[in-house]
């Protein structure tokens, strides 16, 4: 090898001394042709960030990459999008990007543990981990429970279940299995998140959660701000997302799922939960609850009738879903602090049967309702769940469906199993009000711990249709235009 | 922002994704490590886009204007580096703009699609280093580990796959560089 070319290959790993840079120098200053051959070599090694490993993430089942991008220039194509779009602070998924070639992590604390809950092991690139603790960058793995982070730069992470991130700096990480959610303060823009898909987050100051499965496919929920969708190797056909939008690798083919138009959350107890999270503080209260996104009155109001009382009982005697759940996957990224109050009925109470009553239901909609709750102790019996004052519905419970109004589910325990009873395609009916009875079958109790209401995606897909034949869902080729 | 920028800044944007991997090659020929070239790029995309009606296509191509702002931020990080990292001096710089602007800039995509393919007809050996390398961000010694090599092997391995790629994209490309 000639010795300009090991010089190049030295000053572009990084790796160059004083003297071979004045070498180097002198050799491009030589003549136009050779500042021209650097130049076409840096363009490869730049362009080597974008296309190396795309063999293999095109050969991997489920992952779906269709091209292959850049990295810097697409977080900065992103940064100008959402800037172009008059957006404040958001973020941005950018499939088939390269992970930060800076291969020496600093030894620096980048990292502070603030809490572990669930039980698991956490490991740390110093070892196992203390909360209060911090720690520089590498890897971090959970096996299962919950760790949260908060880094210097202000951003907080929270891993939550079987979950692999290497933290590069403060303002860039990679995950490769699990979940793992980001809250960005405006003054950390530019935090970045890396995925085995080669799909990138850049985040201008917002909050979303990541899961990548046991396949490496990744799935993007923002639950605050604005998104915008970059297909891979096709910059221009970047996309935007709304708040609660959710965007994945499908077979090739970025799916981006709409929001439901309402979608509230409502914690049935306890300390309140942060965010526009309702919270019951008395059973005589009735509540009126507020888009989940927006924060803005829904118009439904939720009474409870016939509930013992708020059982305030925390400790991890009542207990979020385990992770992946179905009720984690309703339940786990919204913020509803689920380990502490439930409402409770039954026992030795006279009262045998509480009843939530939904009113203020548009009756040309269609909504779904989903009910999750948990105590930690020895099962005592199921109770049962009825749907009254619905015209139609789905009963989509996740256990002890009985037909299409009734399930029958014990609460107690439920947090492993993370079942919900659920509803869908509810039609309120002319007076837009619904009940549901939940009644004990002998002396067990019922706890509930959150309530989720949404309106069903083709609802608002079939009024936008009339006005303007919006899809419901929107589908990208990745190797189209 | 307001209204009646909507058109120009929807046109600036379209302006920018294209122009974004030349300038990119551009700063990394400048900055060549990652984390640096990538913070060089995010601020040349926020002075072009507060300055973005200062670009007159009359007087110079959108490359050529991004590539001039993006001058001044290597200039700038090159001075906040101050002696901690080696950087090519201002002339060296303008060389290599001056070669990135009248032929590089234009090959950019050409290369990015040869060397997809080129990186095929490398060896399973070269490509797990240079994934190793660049997908996954490892350095020299950490992927003679992997290999139980030395890291003089891996840097040498390394060295000939990317003049193997290089010959490959520059017969696709149709470079004539003679014997270099």
């Amino acid at each position: 090898m000639n010795d300009h070319n090991a010089l190049i290959a030295r000053y572009l790993d990084s790796s160059i001394d004083a003297e071979s840079l004045a070498q180097l120098q002198d050799w491009i200053a030589a003549s136009p042709e050779n500042a021209q051959y650097f130049m076409r070599r840096a363009a490869i090694h730049d362009a080597l960030r974008d296309v190396s490993g795309a063999r293999d993430a095109k050969k991997s089942a489920g992952r779906g990459v269709a091209g292959l991008v850049g990295f810097g220039s697409l977080a900065v194509a992103a940064a100008i999008l959402l800037a172009v779009c008059g957006l404040a602070a958001y973020l941005f998924v950018f499939p088939a990007e390269t992970e930060p070639a800076n291969p020496e992590p600093s030894a620096a604390p980048i990292a502070t543990l603030i809490e572990t809950s669930g039980g698991g092991r956490l490991t740390t690139p110093q070892g196992f981990a203390s909360e209060g603790t911090e720690y520089a960058a590498g890897a971090y793995t959970l096996s299962a429970g919950r760790a949260q982070f908060v880094l210097t730069n202000r951003v907080t992470v929270d891993l939550r279940g079987d979950t692999r991130l290497r933290m590069h700096s403060a303002r860039n990480v990679s995950l490769d299995r699990g979940s793992a959610a980001f809250k960005v303060p405006a003054g950390a823009s530019g935090f970045v998140v890396h995925l085995p898909d080669r799909s990138m987050v850049v985040d201008l100051g917002t909050a979303f959660r990541v899961r990548v499965d046991s396949a490496g496919a990744s799935n993007v929920r923002v639950t605050r701000g604005t998104v915008a969708w970059t297909p891979p190797g096709e910059p221009e056909m970047s996309l935007l997302l709304d708040a609660g939008q959710t965007a994945h690798l499908v077979d090739g083919r970025i799916e981006v799922a709409d929001a439901p138009a309402l979608l509230a959350y409502h914690d049935f107890g306890g300390e309140p939960s942060p965010g526009h999270i309702t919270t019951q503080k008395s059973l005589d209260e009735t509540v009126r609850l507020i888009d989940h996104y927006t924060g803005d009155d829904t118009g439904v109001d939720l009474r409870i009738a016939g509930a013992n009382t708020i059982d305030l009982r925390t400790e991890g005697e009542t207990r979020p879903p385990a992770f992946d759940t179905p009720a984690d996957e309703l339940f786990g990224d919204s913020g509803v602090d689920l380990d502490d109050g439930t409402i409770v009925v039954g026992g030795n109470s006279a009262s045998k049967t509480m009843t939530l009553t939904l009113a203020g239901l548009d009756p040309t909609l269609r909504y779904d309702l989903a009910l999750y709750g948990d105590r930690d102790a020895k099962p005592d019996g199921v109770e049962r769940f009825t749907l009254h004052g619905a015209a139609s519905a789905n009963n989509t419970s996740t256990a002890g469906v009985a037909d299409t109004f009734n399930t029958e589910l014990d609460t107690r325990p439920n947090a492993t199993a993370g079942h919900v009873v659920r509803w869908s395609d509810i039609a309120p009916g002319a007076d837009g009000t619904i009940e549901i009875r939940v009644q004990i079958t002998d002396v067990n109790l019922a706890y509930l711990s959150a309530l989720r209401l949404a309106t069903e995606i083709a609802s608002k897909a079939s009024k936008e249709a009339v006005e303007n034949e919006s899809p419901e869902t929107t589908l990208i080729e990745g190797d189209t235009r | 922002m307001t209204e009646s920028h909507a058109q120009p800044d929807a046109q600036f944007a379209a302006q920018w994704m294209q122009a974004q991997r030349p300038l990119s090659a551009y700063v990394t020929a400048a900055v060549p490590a990652f984390h640096d070239s990538e913070d060089v790029m995010q601020r040349v995309a926020v002075v072009a886009f507060t300055k973005r009606d200062q670009f007159d296509p009359a007087r110079s191509t959108f490359l050529s204007w991004v590539t001039g702002i993006a001058r001044f931020e290597i200039q700038n990080w090159r001075r906040k580096q101050g002696k901690a990292q080696l950087c090519f001096d201002e002339a060296t710089l303008n060389r290599l703009a001056e070669a990135h602007e009248s032929v590089v800039a234009d090959e950019v995509p050409e290369i990015h699609a040869a060397l997809r393919e080129c990186l095929s007809k490398l060896n399973d050996r070269s490509r797990a280093m240079l994934d190793m390398r660049y997908r996954d961000a490892m350095g020299s010694q950490a992927i003679a580990t992997e290999f139980k090599t030395s890291e003089n092997v891996v840097n040498v391995t390394l060295s000939r796959a990317r003049a193997s790629l290089a010959k490959c994209v520059g017969k696709s490309v149709g470079w004539k560089e003679g014997d270099k």
